[in-house]
């Protein structure tokens, strides 16, 4: 199967080099995009030097916009699994093998690695679990199906869902609402246990101050779209 | 009871309203699909401004003590329709502007890697 990884980065100029370089040694088989989400840093120069293979956005469409640009990238080259994986160095490549397995065997459309079955790594603040535990609550409720990890970045989808981001894909909450949309649309969702690293140098997207606010909307985004949202084909 | 003169304000507002949505459409600074809701608010501001009584005969209706408070009831209510109606122009534009970004990116790769085939091809 024609794997590809997709490689969401902005601003990444400290972290992506390392990121590329240790998934093409850890996984030679699959292929990679970054897709660069017009960032402000030298992000782009540095992929042209290092010869990586890489989208270069003209503007800033946001995390959701980018990652969707990647899936249309997958979409018209024929790709059957596509991955997301964070170029800030959070995601560890020898993990991509246990994503793609489930779609290999035919046992889920959607699968997201999960850093809190089995609590190893990684694990961040007790008010982001919180915060993604009650996401969790939301989607069993909404989405009828057992999510730990909701907000995690690291997930692999298969070709029929990489057509349905390529049309649709959530933009303002993707990480979350991407589950709801494909439980909507009928697609099986499953989680696997992943380990995460720490960001190793830049900021993060979102920091504390913003969790509580991006809670509240995220939760009443997923009920939204339970309630309004079509369901694809 | 609408007043004389609150009436002559609300005339020549409303006049002046319609010749400047006129304006703009003839300047090319709005399209007419998006007009034609500001046009509709225009012509049922200049009927009420015309024939209070209509407005008189729907207050009655509806329970609202003075005409005045109807011809601000249907104005809000125009607001919002136009708000509704701007909000969802915008999304339409975001999603439009978003495809055009995406396409344009993957055509720059195209381009940027059979500029670099071709550079090589020449070296040789």
């Amino acid at each position: 199967m024609k794997v590809l990884v997709i490689i969401p980065a902005y601003n990444e100029a400290l972290n992506i080099v390392n990121t590329v370089n240790t998934l093409k040694s850890t996984c030679p088989e699959v292929d990679y995009v970054v897709v660069n989400d017009c960032s402000q840093d030298n992000t782009a120069a540095i992929c042209k030097e290092h010869g990586f293979n890489f989208l270069s956005l003209p503007i800033n469409l946001g995390i959701g916009g980018g990652m969707q640009c990647g899936y249309r990238y997958a979409f018209a080259n024929g790709y059957d699994i596509a991955i997301q994986f964070d170029g800030d160095g959070q995601h560890n490549a020898e993990y991509i093998k246990d994503l793609i397995a489930p779609i290999e065997a035919g046992e889920a459309d959607l699968v997201i690695g999960s850093r809190f079955i089995n609590k190893e790594g990684f694990q961040t603040s007790s008010m982001r679990r919180l915060g993604i535990n009650v996401l969790g609550l939301t989607l069993k409720i909404c989405g009828g199906v057992k999510i730990t990890d909701a907000t995690s970045g690291f997930r692999a989808v298969s070709r029929d869902v990489i057509e349905f981001f390529s049309h649709h894909y959530a933009q303002d909450y993707p990480e979350p609402e991407a589950i709801i949309a494909a439980r909507v649309s009928g697609f099986r969702v499953k989680e696997v246990p992943v380990v995460m690293n720490e960001r190793t140098a830049g900021v993060s997207s979102i920091n504390t101050f913003k969790s509580i606010y991006y809670m509240i909307k995220v939760t009443l985004a997923i009920i939204i779209y339970k309630l309004v949202g079509k369901k694809w084909r | 009871m609408m007043t004389g003169i609150f009436k002559t304000i609300l005339l020549i507002g409303v006049l002046l309203y319609l010749m400047l949505i006129i304006y703009l459409m003839k300047k090319g600074r709005m399209s007419l699909k998006y007009s034609l809701v500001w046009f509709l608010a225009g012509v049922v501001l200049l009927v009420c401004a015309l024939f209070p009584q209509i407005v008189g005969f729907f207050t009655d209706l509806l329970g609202i003590y003075s005409e005045v408070n109807g011809v601000f009831f249907i104005g809000v209510c125009f607001i919002l329709l136009i708000i509704l109606s701007l909000t969802s122009i915008a999304s339409g534009l975001s999603d439009r502007i978003r495809t055009l970004v995406q396409t344009q990116a993957m055509l720059e790769k195209r381009v940027r890697e059979l500029e670099e085939k071709l550079a090589e091809s020449e070296k040789n």
